[in-house]
Parts: C-alpha cells; structure tokens; sequence
C-alpha cells in the first residue's frame, strides 16, 4: 500500500470523510443505550414482579437480561468506543480515517447484525455464555466485521503523522489489537468447536473480562487522556506516569481472567492469578488517576459540557479501581462473589467511567464534526445530573443489598427464603436508580436528534424542490 | 522518535501471554479431563459423571434457552468459602469433572436464586414438583422465580377425566372450573433436566464428609 503524505486535520471539519462514520458509529449507538436500558428496566422490573407479562416466553427475566447486556455492550458502548477511538487516531495522527466508506458500511452491518442478535436472544433464548450471548452464526459475522474495523483503525495509525506517539494513541491501539484477540477465540472455542466442560467457563470469564478491561476501559481512557489536557489546556503532569500507567493497566488487566470464579469448579491457580491482578491493578490505577485529576482548572468545568463528564469519569474510575482492588480477595469474594454486589461494581465501572468517558468525547467532538453546536444547553445538564443521581442509586442499592445478601448468604443457618425476602427492597430501590438514569440518557438522545434535524433541513429544502418542481431547470442545478 | 514498532510488539505479547494463561494451559490442564471409574456399593463398575438421558439433555437446552442462569448457579463452594454446604445444598464442592458433560457450561453469576448444582438430590425420591415452575410462589414461599405457564396447556378437562400429569393448583392461581393444567413437551424436558443434577457421588478431588457417610439415611 503506498503511504500518501499525511493531510492535516480539516479545518472545516464537517466537508472532512472523518465525519460521517464517527457520527454515524456514535450518534447510532445511543439508541442502542436506550434500546438497552428499556430491556434492563424491564428486567429489573421483573425481579421483583415476577408476574408483569409473564405469559410472554420472549420478555421472560434470563431472555430480557442477557439481551440488555448484549445490547449495552455490543450495541451502545463498543459502537461509541470505536467511532471515538477513529476520531481520536484521525486527530492525534493529523490525518483522516483511513476507509471512511468501509467503516461506514461495517457499522452498518453491525447494527443490522446486532438487530437480529438481539432479536434471536429474545425469540430463541441466550448462548449462555455471559460475554457472548448472541446466537452463533450471528456472532461469526460480528466478529469479521469488529475484526476489520479494528484493521481500519490500524491504517488509520499507520497514516499519522511522523513523531512521537501519545497515551492516547497507545490506549486506542491496545483496544483495537486486544477486540479481534478476545472476539476470535471465543468465537472458535465457545461457539465453532465449544471446549468441554468448565474451559467454557473459564474462557467466558477471560473473555468477559477483556471485553470490559481491554477493549472498553482503553477506549474511555483514551478518551479522558485526550479530553482532559485538550479542554482544560494544561498538559499531562507527568508523561513518565502515563508510560507506566499504560503498561501496567495492560499487563495486570490480561491476568483478571478467572476473577469472579472464586470458588468455583476451576483450578485454584487461575483464580489466584487473577485476584493477584486485580489487587496489582491498582498500580495502573494510581498512575492514571495522579496523572489525569485536577489538571483541568474548575473554570474549564464550568464551561463545558465534556469535561464534567471527564470529570465524573475519572472519579469513578479511581473509585471503581480502589473497590475492586479492595473486594478481590478470596475472603472478600467467598461472600460477596454472586451477589449483586459485582453487579454494582459492573455498573459503576460502565455507567460510571466508561459511558461519561465516552460522553465527554461525544459531546467534545459532535458540534465539530456536525459543525453546529448542540441545540439545547439545558440538556447535558439534566443528562449529567440525572446520570449521577441514577447511578447514585443503583450502585448503592445494588451494593449495599449485595453486601447484605453476601453476609447472610454465607451464615449457613438463614434460610433462602429469608436472604431472597431481604433482598427485595434493594432490587426495588434499584429499578427506581435505573428508571432515574435511563431518563437521563433520552436527554441527549432528543438533543442528539434535534442537531439532526437541523443539520439535514438545509438539504432537506433542495431535496423537496427536486420532487415539488416540475421544471428540469429548477432540479437540474 | 516514533514508538510504533515498540507499541505494537509490547501490545501483541501481553496479550499472546494473557492467552496462554488463560486459554492454552487450561486446556491442556483440563482438555483431557475424563469421567472417574469406580466401583459402588453394590460391586458394579459405574463411571461418573455420564452424560444426560435425552429427555434431561433436551431440558438442558430449555434451561439454556430460557436463561435460568441469569439467576441460578450451578456452583457450590468449598466448606471453608462460604455457606453452600451449612446450608444443605450439596454435601461437596462442586469441580471441574461434574461439569464434563455439560453441553453448555452455566456455572452463573449470580443467586438471585438458590443453586442448582445438586438439586436432583435434594428432592429425594420425590419427583419433580411441576408447579414449581408454573407458580413458582405456591410452591415455594416468598418466591420470585419467573414462572413459566408458556410451558404449560390449559385445556378443557377430557371425557376421560382429568389428565394424571395435571396441576394441583389452589387459589388465583387455579385454572377456571373443568379446566385443568397439564405441562407441554419442554416442561417435561425442563423437569427431567432438574431432576438429574445431582453432584453426590464421591470423586478423588472432592471427597463426601465422612460424617455423611457414616449416617446416610439410605
């Protein structure tokens, strides 16, 4: 492939071929947020009310679950991660998205694949698998197109611009290289030729943790590592932390794979490997935090939208890091393991680091590539706000009822009944966090479609005058 | 200077090593793993575990399908990791070898309801109690099990009489008068699926307590 002279960054962003399949890839996926936090509400719903619609075969709870996940992940987070992470590897290598017409089409292969994915859940049921509950052949398809964006993105880099690479670059890189390692083998080895036995489990556990550790986190990381210096205009403090930070964040998250089969049916080494990475990752977590909080000034958050989510962002990443370091442990796991309390602890680190992360670039980026601003100021504050009190309340409630269901779990003499009867209240107050958050989300989503709107009403008018007159001359131009 | 060849190779290995650890070894630790022959009381030459009749295989799938394990685990921890044992719901660890025959492995998450791993054996020689998974609450108090009346017919009562396989239901939960309640294929399935999860037989890695063995009832 011959390597043209990099072209610089355009300067009106909206004519540039970077624009169309990030926005597509990013706008798009935040119906994917909603679809998905309409089938976890219900979910949730159900976990209390056993009986709402409970003739329906397709919304029974274990269908609705494992497709909200399906639809979260695959759907909302890896879409608005990837055309993200593109648009960042175009900006920091001064250059554009290599194949802008491929990426495009990719994205819409994968929606159209993810559709009939999460329609195939509800009619047939989950793969059981927990990071891979798309029906097999489905799964062949997403892993082919998720393969050849990441290629994508790889040309995208391989055009930069000459010099010194930046964190940002890295994060991105090790995302795009870690999706096609954890989407391939799990699809020879879980869906193809399935392993036997408990090695479905174990890579499952790998594979689910890659998916949030080494293809989300990086992605969200890139983001805060770009967003924070560029908004808040001070640099990194240190570039040495930022060097360790993302070594050490790659090497201790590849070796998490087995760390919520505490106790479970595997051998004893994996699950040790993994809590002794778990604990090691906040080393990672230490570098990264030193390095990204408080270099943006607060007169910078109050001017923008992005960096509040960054902001929030960066907090629950630390939090999110310090609490799995703290619970990792085989005494803290053996009462807290399969409870909802990882469940609190997954919603903290998607809804709470990931998802801001991915956020503050949307709402940095959109109005460039859109070349408008976001119609409604008051939007990303009820989005922000609803976000923080939503989340506020489902993680609390998913962890303080998992903590107390853990402890009553692990005294042999309560009876189940009793556990499941004291968990109820917690399982309440979170559908209200998770109602609560899900409102916040339609806020940019109606935000989102109203930029829109008004960026396709001036090629609305023409496209009008080509049906509404008759004459060739006025068409013609 | 341009750290791309540097990035790229330091990248490819953590992962390839990552890889190793968690897809390589273990199957060559596990892969090979076979059922354990022993003999039982009786003198005969058993081998365990043996892979599901084809009614409890297909209920496998049901199970599977419906994503029971969205709330049951089939896991249960060793005596000193947790309460599993005190509270009766298998007499041991649950290991790798109980599992050799699983079509699709679903050790779970989460206990939103209680594990499943041995739950064959803790009915006894009762059978499976259908209703269970029709009204999931009159049999089990407090219960918030999804139920699941699409797998069951509500018909109009035979000339013959009533169906043996019908539903003893009381209160709201009871079919209008000369109805009756009788499961469909897949509940039965589901059933016979329950019905043989069992993890009482002795193996090597997991032994029975021997208190056990010395009271065994029957």
């Amino acid at each position: 492939m011959n390597r043209p002279a990099p072209t610089p960054a355009c300067a009106n962003p909206s004519c540039c071929a970077t624009g169309l399949p990030v926005l597509y890839l990013t706008g798009g996926s935040i119906l994917w947020l909603l679809a998905g936090l309409g089938l976890s509400l219900l979910a949730s719903l159900k976990q209390h009310q056993p009986w709402l619609l409970a003739s329906f075969e397709w919304v029974t709870y274990g269908r609705l679950d494992a497709a909200s996940r399906t639809a979260l992940v695959h759907g909302f987070f890896s879409q608005m991660g990837l055309g993200l992470g593109l648009w960042l590897l175009a900006r920091t290598g001064g250059t554009q998205i290599a194949a802008p017409g491929i990426v495009f089409i990719a994205g819409l292969v994968w929606n159209a694949v993810l559709t009939l994915g999460v329609a195939g859940i509800l009619v047939e049921g989950p793969s059981g698998h927990s990071s891979l509950e798309l029906p097999g052949q489905l799964v062949t398809v997403l892993t082919v197109v998720s393969t050849l964006l990441c290629l994508l993105g790889f040309a995208t880099f391989a055009k930069r611009a000459e010099g010194p690479t930046v964190p940002t670059q890295w994060f991105v890189l090790a995302a795009l290289l870690a999706l096609p390692l954890f989407a391939i083998t799990s699809l020879v080895t879980l869906s193809i030729f399935p392993e036997r036995g408990v090695l479905q489990a174990v890579i499952d556990g790998w594979n689910g943790q890659g998916l949030l550790l080494l293809w989300l986190a990086p992605l969200a990381l890139a983001s805060l590592y770009f967003f924070i210096p560029d908004i808040g205009g001070r640099p990194l403090r240190s570039p040495a932390f930022a060097k360790l930070g993302f070594w050490a964040w790659v090497f201790f998250a590849s070796w998490t794979g087995a760390s919520n089969l505490v106790g479970g049916p595997v051998p004893a080494w994996m699950v040790t490997v993994s809590i002794a990475a778990s604990v090691l990752l906040l080393i990672p977590v230490a570098f990264i935090s030193l390095n990204l909080h408080g270099i943006a000034p607060v007169s910078a958050l109050g001017r923008s939208t992005a960096l509040r989510f960054a902001a929030l962002s960066a907090i629950s990443f630390t939090v999110v890091g310090i609490l799995t370091a703290l619970t990792s442990p085989r005494c803290a796991q053996q009462v807290l393991g399969l409870t909802q309390f990882p469940v609190a602890v997954r919603e903290l680190f998607l809804f709470g680091f990931v998802g801001p992360a991915l956020f503050a670039g949307y709402y940095a980026v959109v109005p460039k590539l859109a070349g408008r601003e976001f119609p409604c100021r008051l939007s990303p504050v009820a989005h922000l706000g609803l976000t923080v009190i939503g989340l506020g309340i489902m993680v609390l409630s998913s962890g303080v009822g998992g903590w107390l269901q853990g402890w009553a779990l692990a005294d042999g003499k309560v009876g189940f009944p009793e556990v499941a009867a004291h968990l109820q209240i917690w399982l309440k107050l979170h559908t209200l966090g998770l109602a609560v958050f899900a409102f916040g989300q339609t806020a940019v989503l109606a935000n989102s479609a109203w930029l829109l709107l008004e960026c396709l009403l001036p090629f609305g008018k023409p496209a009008l005058a080509l049906f509404t007159e008759t004459s060739p001359a006025g068409a013609g131009k | 200077m341009n750290h791309g060849p540097v990035l790229f190779l330091g990248l490819v290995t953590t992962l390839v090593a990552s890889w190793t650890g968690f897809v390589a070894l273990p199957h060559r630790q596990l892969g090979g793993l076979q059922p354990d022959i022993s003999t039982n009381a009786a003198g005969a030459i058993v081998a365990y575990p043996a892979a599901r009749s084809g009614e409890a295989a297909q209920g496998a799938e049901v199970y599977r399908s419906l994503g029971c394990v969205a709330c049951h685990t089939q896991q249960v921890r060793p005596e000193n990791g947790g309460g599993d044992i005190a509270r009766g719901w298998a007499k041991r660890r649950t290991v790798a070898r109980d599992h050799l025959f699983d079509s699709t492995v679903l050790l779970g998450s989460s206990r939103l309801g209680p594990d499943l791993a041995n739950y064959g054996e803790r009915l006894g020689t009762n059978s499976f109690p259908l209703v269970r998974l029709y009204d999931p609450p009159s049999a089990a108090t407090n219960s918030t099990c999804a139920p699941v009346p699409f797998l069951f017919e509500q018909r109009p009562i035979r000339s013959s009489g009533p169906s043996p396989e019908a539903l003893v239901l009381k209160g709201t939960a009871a079919p209008p008068v000369g109805s009756e309640v009788v499961p469909m294929l897949r509940a039965r399935q589901l059933a016979a699926y329950l019905r043989s999860l069992g993890t009482s037989v002795e193996l090597p890695e997991a032994l029975l307590p021997l208190v056990e063995e010395a009271n065994a009832p029957k």
